[in-house]
């Protein structure tokens, strides 16, 4: 992410202008730099020594306005300028007042080949030019709101896209008593820049009230201050506030220039602590959003339209290429390698989505007459994701699962098996009594037509398709969910209990009284003997 | 391509109601004419409009922040123009500002010089500023408003407007600009001459003046009115008179005597909204809501002074009312003043109507022209 922080003002004289930028550079460009800057080792470094310093004025004295092009004009007046406190070098008192501090060099603790640099102006001309020109448009040009502090947002593929949060600083000096000041985030990508608009805008603010009630305090005390010596001495002229007469007043307002930050403020180190938060904002920015490319990625249609699934877990989006149209059969295009990203299904609305209706009405009902669940994938986790899920469904006492299993076991030892792709399911088992589970497809088992569905209903998996078909929040499905199966587990216990009461061998009649006593269809009886833990007698 | 600024986000007017429009919701693009705003910093042009436009105290303006961006407001009366004003740090002959929105339209463009100040350096920027201007619109009005001069002696007054009257005369002689006229005005927020000077400006701007003229002038050859005014209440800029020369004192007190007028109506009419009590001068907030309703356009007041004179106030409609001055020995024939008036509004309100309906043909035939396009 390559951006530019920087703050800038409406001076008086001036017009806009900037004060100060910090930028991020990575190490290989940091070396080309420093031509010019003797690099030392600690944070502030020095500029070159005094005596070419009466160039830079030549060249101040040339330019009048500001150009918009080209090198950047040397500051002319002290609201603009950009002060700093002299270095403290402890001993020798000769060396500092040959230099002029020019800027910050933080070095970043985690990634030691990022340093973020501040200075008046970015060092590339063409940078200097759009932010200049940013500069120009956020301050003279754009606004939130007549006269209001806002954030805009701005910009073009030549100079960039601007973010600029404007606001306003008390000053005894200014003209009505405020001036303009604008934070100012520049990068090429909008797209990025819209996506971190929350995050820059809350601190920016943030930082801009902070400033602001410094700038008040020390408003209100020189309020306070001028209120007091006004009433001690009412004729004295005592300072430059003090007029006599309103001609006066503004003459002398016109030929003073106004303070800088350093001064309104009364922090004398204000632009370190800026250039500090400037890093910070920078860095945590970066941090916040990383942009993953996907390759040859698609969406996964299975079933048919309707039952797309789109999973809002990007994660599943990263899947191999899986097409399985309405029939039945699949066609699998290329894979390409998952390893840096694991598939999972986190949900078992996701599992109804990906599986479509059909598919996972077969599942639940082969699951919950207690036939054993086989999941085969060539990805472990994509296994544990789901017998996780089955497992859910089920109170766990007589569940038993086996995850990530060598070879075969057969249904007396587990409910739920996790297998690896490429092992082996032995043929003489049943094939009625088992369901493979490979990826998005059912093998086996059996069917809802095999059971009789057409004449009843099977409520246990129409009301459970019905919950997951709301297409809600997952809050709130879940609590959904949650309800459901605290249901039909008390519907299990209930008949636990009656078989417990010595109804082993019940005929038909007393099933029929049952079924409607627990207020469930016939079809759902192999579902509660499941669920209460007698399907395996 | 990168399209320059004020053209790609030229964000819309602050428009500010002063007196009701007309009823049709014109864009920037129309026809109105423009009055731009310029000179250097801290010459005084924010306080101008404000002044003129918001009814502002003169003292007040001592209070204004720095203008930063162009203000755009809307000025509605018998004529609707767009008041423009520049922030005076900026070059805006920069190849990044598109001129042509900005200087493109019909209009006039106010510079605005410092006189308590040197002024060389805002010379050097008129004559900048009126070549590159006229080079992207010969059209435009120019106009010098030397400024805060109400701190000056007359003979320096005069010393200082024929100075520069002098070096600009000279120094657009050398670009080759001799047809390029200029007109200058001495001014101040503190007395009227402000107000007259933009009367002047504004009057160039009114395709109607000559018609506006006559009828003034028939007005007072047949009512034995020595001086009227056509006065648009709000900001006291009056946007014709008769042909007898314009006396600064004539011209001070009839605006008095609107202000004063309609203060007291204030008195006597109904609350429609509360006023709060803002650190400003309350006369703003009495710009904003409009002070004219149905009643001005009935309006009538009479003021006896004490030379003879009595100052007689009709109001003509939404916006004007016309002040004049009449000998007291001519009031006898009231009726008679009171008839010519009403043929006097009734053609008035004949220019106004036929003005609004050239605009309505226009705006269906931009239609039309749509329609054939599409």
């Amino acid at each position: 992410m390559n951006a530019i922080v920087s703050l800038v003002h409406f001076c008086e004289v001036d017009g806009p202008s900037v004060i100060f930028c910090t930028q991020a550079f990575h190490k290989k460009v940091v070396e080309d730099y420093a031509d010019g800057l003797s690099v030392s080792s600690g944070e502030i470094f020095p500029d070159r020594p005094l005596n070419e310093s009466p160039r830079e004025n030549g060249i101040q004295a040339n330019r009048k306005e500001p150009s918009n092009i080209g090198r950047p004009a040397p500051a002319s007046c002290a609201s603009c300028a950009f002060v700093l406190p002299p270095m403290n070098t402890s001993g020798d008192a000769k060396v500092p007042s040959a230099y002029e501090i020019k800027g910050f060099r933080t070095d970043d603790d985690e990634n030691p080949m990022v340093t973020y640099i501040g200075s008046r102006y970015p060092q590339h001309s063409q940078l200097y030019a759009a932010v200049r020109q940013a500069c120009v448009r956020s301050l003279s040009c754009e606004f939130c709101c007549q006269g209001r502090e806002g954030p805009v947002l701005f910009g073009d593929d030549k100079d960039g896209y601007v973010l600029s949060y404007m606001f306003k600083i008390k000053d005894n000096n200014a003209r009505g008593f405020q001036r303009w000041y604008s934070f100012i985030f520049l990068m090429t990508d909008r797209v990025y820049l819209v996506a971190s608009w929350p995050f820059l805008v809350s601190k920016f603010r943030t930082l801009a009230t902070s400033l602001q009630s410094r700038a008040n305090q020390v408003f209100e005390k020189e309020n306070a201050a001028r209120e007091s010596r006004q009433d001690d001495s009412f004729l004295s002229r005592s300072g430059p506030i003090s007029p006599t007469s309103p001609d006066l007043f503004l003459r002398r307002r016109s030929k003073q220039p106004l303070r800088s930050l350093v001064d309104l403020l009364k922090t004398k180190d204000f632009y370190v602590l800026l250039h500090a938060n400037f890093s910070w904002i920078l860095k945590a920015c970066g941090r916040r959003l990383q942009e993953r490319h996907l390759n040859d990625q698609k969406l996964v249609i299975v079933g048919n339209i309707d039952s797309c699934a789109f999973s809002q877990k990007t994660k599943l989006l990263l899947d191999p290429i899986y097409c399985y149209d309405a029939k039945g059969t699949n066609s699998n295009s290329s894979s390409c390698s998952t390893d840096e990203f694991d598939t999972r299904i986190d949900h078992i609305k996701d599992l109804y989505d990906l599986l479509g209706v059909q598919t996972f009405r077969k599942l639940v009902l082969n699951f919950a007459r207690g036939n054993q669940m086989i999941i085969r994938s060539s990805e472990p986790t994509f296994v544990k994701s789901v017998v996780t899920i089955l497992k859910d469904l089920m109170p766990s006492e007589y569940c038993e699962v086996l995850e990530d299993a060598n070879e075969y076991q057969p249904l007396t030892e587990c409910n739920i098996l996790g297998l690896d792709e490429t092992i082996k399911i032995p043929d003489e088992i049943d094939k009625s009594t088992i369901c493979l589970a490979t990826k998005f497809d059912l093998k086996f088992g059996v069917e809802e037509s095999d059971v009789g569905i057409n004449d009843m209903d099977n409520l246990y998996i129409n009301q459970l398709s019905g919950i997951l078909k709301l297409n809600l929040q997952i809050e709130f499905i879940s609590i959904r969910l949650l309800i459901f199966r605290e249901q039909w587990s008390s519907k299990a216990k209930q008949y636990r209990r009656f078989i417990m009461g010595g109804n082993e061998n019940c005929n038909l009649d007393k099933e029929r009284e049952i079924a409607k006593a627990l207020d469930i269809n016939e079809i759902d009886l192999p579902i509660i003997r499941f669920l209460s833990g007698y399907s395996k007698i | 391509m990168p399209q320059s600024l004020d053209d790609q986000y030229s964000l819309g007017d602050s428009i500010v109601d002063m007196g009701g429009g007309d009823g049709i919701d014109d864009p920037v693009q129309d026809n109105r004419p423009r009055i731009l705003i310029m000179g250097l910093r801290r010459s005084g042009k924010s306080s101008i409009q404000k002044v003129v436009f918001h009814s502002m105290n003169a003292n007040d303006t001592l209070f204004l922040e720095s203008t930063n961006i162009i203000i755009k407001e809307d000025f509605q009366s018998f004529i609707d123009f767009h008041v423009w004003d520049f922030p005076g740090q900026l070059d805006f002959f920069d190849p990044t500002f598109d001129t042509n929105a900005i200087f493109g339209e019909y209009g006039a463009l106010i510079f605005v010089i410092d006189a308590q100040d040197d002024y060389m350096e805002a010379l050097t920027r008129l004559h900048d500023t009126v070549t590159r201007a006229y080079r992207v619109n010969p059209n435009l009005f120019f106009e010098v408003f030397i400024h805060k001069v109400d701190a000056l002696s007359d003979e320096y007054k005069i010393e200082t407007q024929r100075d520069i009257h002098q070096r600009t005369t000279d120094e657009l002689a050398d670009f080759g600009l001799e047809k390029v006229s200029l007109g200058f005005h001495l001014t101040s927020i503190y007395d009227r001459s402000i107000f007259e000077a933009f009367s002047k400006v504004i009057q160039k701007l009114i395709p109607q003046l000559p018609t506006l003229e006559n009828l003034l002038n028939i007005l007072c050859a047949n009512s034995g009115i020595e001086k009227a005014f056509l006065f648009d209440i709000n900001s006291k800029i009056y946007i014709a008179t008769d042909s007898s020369p314009v006396d600064i004192q004539s011209y001070e007190i009839c605006s008095e005597m609107i202000d004063v007028i309609f203060d007291i109506s204030e008195i006597y009419s109904k609350r429609t909204s509360t006023r709060n009590d803002s650190g400003m001068s309350q006369s703003i907030k009495s710009a904003i809501q409009p002070t004219t309703d149905e009643t001005a356009s009935d309006a009538s007041s009479l003021v006896r002074l004490h030379n003879d004179m009595v100052l007689y106030l009709k109001g003509v409609n939404r916006f004007l009312a016309l002040v004049c001055l009449i000998p007291s020995d001519n009031l006898e024939k009231h009726g008679l003043i009171d008839y010519n008036f009403q043929c006097f509004k009734q053609a008035i309100t004949d220019v106004f109507d036929l003005k609004r309906l050239s605009i309505e043909r226009r705006l269906e035939e931009d239609i039309d022209d749509d329609d054939i396009s599409i």
